[in-house]
C-alpha cells in the first residue's frame, strides 16, 4: 500500500511530475505525513484549524510549482521543504492580519518574490480564473496547458485530437484573442495583473 | 476579431525569451516605432499573464480536492475516536467501580493530551541568521525529532551563546519517544530553568509534563503547583486543570 510506504525526495519529485495516479497518491501521502506538523505549527502561532487547512493547501500549490520549475533540489527532505514554505505563508498571513512585524526567516531563498505565493496571497486572483472560464472549456484547457503547464504544442495537438501542430497553434491563438477581447474592458483584472507581476 | 498569427508568434517568442539578442533588439525598435503593435503586444502579454494566474488558481482548486478528502477522513476518524473514547469511559467506569474507585488514574494520556511541540516566533526572529540553528529548528518543526535532537546536541557543545535554547529544544525533541530512565530531559530542562530566564516558564511546564509521563507524580504536582500559583505564567490555567485531574 503506497500510502503507508515512505517516499524519498527522488520518488516524490518523480511522482508529482508524472501526474495522474502517481501524483494523486503522492499528494494524499503529503496530506497524511506533512499536514499534522503544519497544523500544529499554525495552531501554536495564533491560527485555527481553518487557517492550517488554507496554509497547507497553498503550501502544496507552491511546492508543486517548485518541483515543476526544478527549484526543489533535494537539499533538505521534501517534508522539511514543504514545512518551510507553509511557515513562510503563515508568517505572511500573520503579518497582514495582525500588522505584526515578524522576521520571516525563510530557509528557502527567494520566497519573498515567489510568483505563486503572490498570486495565492491576492484575494482577487479568483477573478482571473473566472474570466478564463468565459472563453469556454476547450480554450481554457489549451491555454493553461501551453502557457501555464508549458506542455509543447505537439503534445497538445495529440491530446486534443488536432490533425497537426499548426492547427493546434492557430486554435490556441484564436483562444488567446478571445481572452484579449474579454480583458479589454476589465480594469479590475488589469489592476490585478499589474499588482502581481 | 483580429487574428494576426504572425504577430502573435513574434509576441510569444519575445515574451518567452526565445529571441536572439539581435532579433530582440530589432523587435523592440519596431515596438517603439509602431504604437499599434505596441498596444497589441501589451494586450497579448496581459492575456498570457492572466492565464498564468488562472493556472495557479486551477491548481489550488485541484489540491482542494485532496484537502476535502483529508478533512473528511480525519473528521470520520475523530468521530470513531470519540465513540471509542465513549466506549472506553464506560469500560473504565465499570472497572473503577469493581475496584471500588481506588485505583490511581492512568497518567500517560495526560501527557499525550497536553504535550505539543513548542515553537515561538520570537526565538526564530532573534536567531534568523544562524543556519545550523535554522536547520535544527526546521527538523524539529517538521516532526523529525531524532535528527533534530542530534542537531541541537551539536549546538550545545559548539556554541555557548545558544547552549540553553538548544538544551531546551533537545529535551523537547526527546520527549515524544523517550521513556523513564532518560536523564537528559530532566537535566536539560533543569539547567534551562536555573540558568536561562527567557525559557524558564516553558521549561518548567515541559518538565512537569515529562514527570507525568515517567510517573513521578510528586515532582509533577510540585511543579504544577508553582505554575498554578504564578499569575504571569503562560500555562497557569492549564496547570490548574491538570492538578485537578491528577488529584
Amino acid at each position: 500500500m503506497l500510502l503507508t510506504t515512505g517516499y524519498n525526495n527522488e520518488k516524490m519529485v518523480s511522482a508529482v511530475l508524472k501526474g495522474g495516479k502517481e501524483a494523486d497518491r503522492a499528494f494524499r501521502f503529503l496530506y497524511q505525513s506533512a499536514m499534522p506538523a503544519v497544523r500544529q505549527f499554525v495552531l501554536n502561532n495564533s491560527g485555527n484549524e481553518e487557517d492550517a487547512g488554507d496554509v497547507f493547501q497553498d503550501g502544496l500549490v507552491v511546492f508543486h510549482q517548485h518541483i515543476k520549475d526544478n527549484r526543489f533540489r533535494g537539499e533538505s527532505s521534501f517534508k522539511t521543504y514543504l514545512f518551510s514554505i507553509c511557515k513562510f505563508i503563515w508568517y505572511n498571513k500573520l503579518k497582514k492580519r495582525k500588522r505584526m512585524s515578524i522576521v520571516n526567516d525563510a530557509e528557502i531563498p527567494d520566497l519573498q518574490d515567489d510568483f505563486t505565493i503572490r498570486v495565492l496571497d491576492e484575494d482577487k486572483s479568483i477573478l482571473a480564473q473566472k474570466l478564463l472560464e468565459q472563453v469556454g472549456k476547450p480554450c481554457k484547457e489549451i491555454l493553461i496547458k501551453f502557457y501555464f503547464e508549458k506542455v509543447p504544442m505537439k503534445q497538445i495537438a495529440i491530446d486534443f485530437g488536432y490533425k497537426n501542430e499548426q492547427i493546434a497553434r492557430n486554435k490556441k491563438f484564436k483562444c488567446l484573442n478571445r481572452l484579449k477581447e474579454l480583458l479589454k474592458g476589465n480594469m479590475e483584472i488589469k489592476g490585478l495583473i499589474e499588482n502581481i507581476f | 476579431m483580429n487574428v494576426n498569427t504572425e504577430n502573435m508568434e513574434e509576441f510569444e517568442r519575445y515574451f518567452n525569451d526565445k529571441m536572439s539578442a539581435m532579433e530582440k533588439e530589432a523587435f523592440e525598435a519596431e515596438l517603439k516605432r509602431d504604437p499599434v503593435l505596441k498596444k497589441e503586444s501589451g494586450e497579448f502579454e496581459a492575456a498570457m499573464k492572466l492565464v498564468k494566474v488562472a493556472g495557479i488558481m486551477e491548481e489550488k482548486e485541484r489540491i482542494g480536492l485532496y484537502r476535502k478528502k483529508y478533512e473528511s477522513t480525519t473528521k470520520r476518524q475523530s468521530g470513531v475516536k470519540w465513540l471509542a473514547v465513549a466506549a472506553g469511559i464506560v469500560v473504565l467506569m465499570a472497572i473503577s467501580y469493581l475496584l471500588i474507585l481506588n485505583k490511581p488514574a492512568e497518567q500517560k494520556h495526560l501527557f499525550a493530551s497536553n504535550f505539543e511541540p513548542y515553537s515561538t516566533i520570537a526565538i526564530r526572529g532573534e536567531n534568523g541568521d544562524y543556519p545550523e540553528w535554522e536547520a535544527a529548528m526546521a527538523l524539529y518543526e517538521s516532526g523529525d525529532y531524532q535528527p533534530a535532537y542530534r542537531a541541537f546536541e551539536k549546538i550545545i557543545w559548539t556554541d555557548s551563546s545558544f547552549r540553553y535554547p538548544a538544551m531546551f529544544y533537545a529535551a523537547l525533541s526527546l520527549m515524544p519517544e523517550s521513556k523513564a530512565g532518560n536523564e537528559t530531559i530532566t537535566r536539560n530542562l533543569n539547567d534551562v530553568i536555573n540558568n536561562y530566564p527567557v525559557l524558564h516558564d516553558q521549561a518548567q511546564w515541559y518538565l512537569a509534563l515529562w514527570n507525568i509521563k515517567i510517573e513521578k507524580m510528586d515532582n509533577a504536582k510540585a511543579l504544577l503547583q508553582k505554575i498554578a500559583s504564578n499569575a504571569t505564567h503562560y500555562k497557569q490555567e492549564k496547570a490548574k486543570q491538570l492538578l485537578n485531574e491528577l488529584n
